[in-house]
């Protein structure tokens, strides 16, 4: 491998290992307390993400990750594929409950409320809210010719990840709680030959922020 | 050179059949399988009358800057239908063409109106997307019309997880199952259609 192979892979490396800044704020509401999981048995829950907003909706990896996240201990999550599809056509974007009310009424239905419990879904967690990109600037330009190419600059980049939590208590049919989310980071890419992105893990702080609220709520001290 | 001619044109041939097959048009299969609707089944006997433009129904286009668009629909809308009053009613069959069904109780016959979709290229978004516009009738056994409405859905898939033509497909699927809720939630509240499988 040529010296100048290397120092790419070691710089392209030392980019990944980098990151841009992230700071979050998170906030945690209770509204009811939950009970604790029987011994043996753990919680069922189902992380969905709200649909009725056409504009922006939670992305479908932010729903995988906060799922992926909870899941652990007491916590068992059923995922939203699985739940859509068994509660079908009762939580497609046009018919799901937009609220506590909502849902008594839905559970009404004897052959719905049967199928809750078969799923063996306890807590249900709507996600909403998406990352945007704030704002933007720097500049940089690259050029290649017969004896190399390289580029020179700066650029960096804002983005905002905004994330709303409400859960469901689908036996109570009452509301748990709200946790939120608001993460910003700065991802920076500078180039003196090679461009060495530093990118700001917003998407994924928020995702980690949201789960780790989750978890508190859902899971009653002892 | 005679040689290295003859190693270069099963790579040149390799090559120009790639291109020709990123020209051609992008095909969409529609799936055909849809969750059971979870209902109390009412005690009716019920047809679906599906005419063969229908169930053949294929859309192809031209986008500009998004190339030749061929989506087959007419079987996954047949089936959509045909697993939705399954789920809704104790007695569902299939009916095609214009053959009376005196013994059923009722009728549903789905009239495609407008299907049209969109790609991130032309909407500057993120999304593929797809709309549907139905007209739906409803008859009696003996062919006199009890009820008639129109129904639209739609459906989007986000661009970043998937490649185009999947995308496309499962925005279809979902706005195909936003017509089947539309239609559970429309039926429910309709008083003629309700009065009259239910005596």
């Amino acid at each position: 491998m040529s010296s100048a192979s290397r120092r790419a892979i070691v710089t392209l490396a030392l980019g990944l290992a980098l990151g841009g800044c992230v700071s979050s704020k998170v906030e945690q509401l209770r509204e009811s307390p939950v009970t604790a999981a029987a011994p043996g048995s753990g919680h069922g829950v189902v992380v969905l993400g709200r649909k009725q907003n056409v504009g922006n909706q939670a992305e479908a990896g932010v729903v995988a990750c906060v799922a992926d996240r909870l899941e652990g201990g007491p916590v068992t999550v059923l995922s939203e594929a699985d739940f859509r599809n068994g509660m079908f056509p009762w939580f497609e974007p046009r018919t799901a409950p937009q609220d506590p009310a909502g849902l008594a009424r839905l559970l009404a239905d004897s052959a719905v409320e049967a199928r809750v419990a078969e799923l063996g879904v306890r807590y249900l967690v709507w996600l909403d809210g998406y990352t945007s990109d704030k704002d933007r600037g720097g500049g940089m330009s690259c050029a290649a010719g017969p004896g190399g190419g390289g580029c020179l600059g700066f650029v960096w980049w804002e983005n905002q990840a905004e994330y709303e939590a409400s859960v469901w208590d689908l036996e109570k049919r009452t509301a748990v709680g709200r946790v939120s989310v608001d993460a910003t980071g700065t991802s920076y890419m500078p180039a003196v030959l090679i461009p060495i992105p530093m990118v700001a893990r917003t998407r994924s702080a928020a995702c980690g922020g949201v789960a780790d609220q989750l978890r508190e709520l859902l899971i009653a001290p002892e | 050179m005679t040689r290295a001619a003859g190693r270069s044109f099963p790579v040149l041939g390799l090559v120009t059949m790639l291109l020709m097959v990123g020209c051609g048009p992008k095909s969409v299969q529609v799936g055909q399988e849809f969750p059971v609707p979870v209902m109390q089944k009412k005690d009716a006997r019920v047809a679906l009358r599906v005419s063969a433009a229908f169930a053949n129904y294929r859309h192809s286009e031209e986008l500009e800057g998004a190339g030749r668009w061929d989506i087959a629909i007419g079987q996954a809308n047949t089936a959509m239908f045909s697993q939705l009053l399954d789920g809704m009613f104790t007695q569902s069959e299939r009916l095609e063409g214009e053959q009376p069904a005196p013994e059923v109780d009722l009728v549903v016959t789905p009239e495609l109106v407008d299907f049209q979709f969109s790609t991130p290229e032309l909407s500057f978004t993120e999304f593929y997307e797809a709309w549907f516009k139905y007209q739906l009738r409803f008859h009696d056994g003996q062919g006199t019309l009890l009820s008639e409405w129109p129904l639209t859905a739609y459906g989007r898939s986000e661009a970043r997880f998937l490649g185009g033509s999947d995308a496309l497909r499962d925005a279809t699927e979902m706005a195909l199952r936003d017509a089947a809720a539309g239609f559970a939630v429309r039926f429910a509240r309709d008083a003629a259609l309700q009065s009259h499988v239910e005596r």
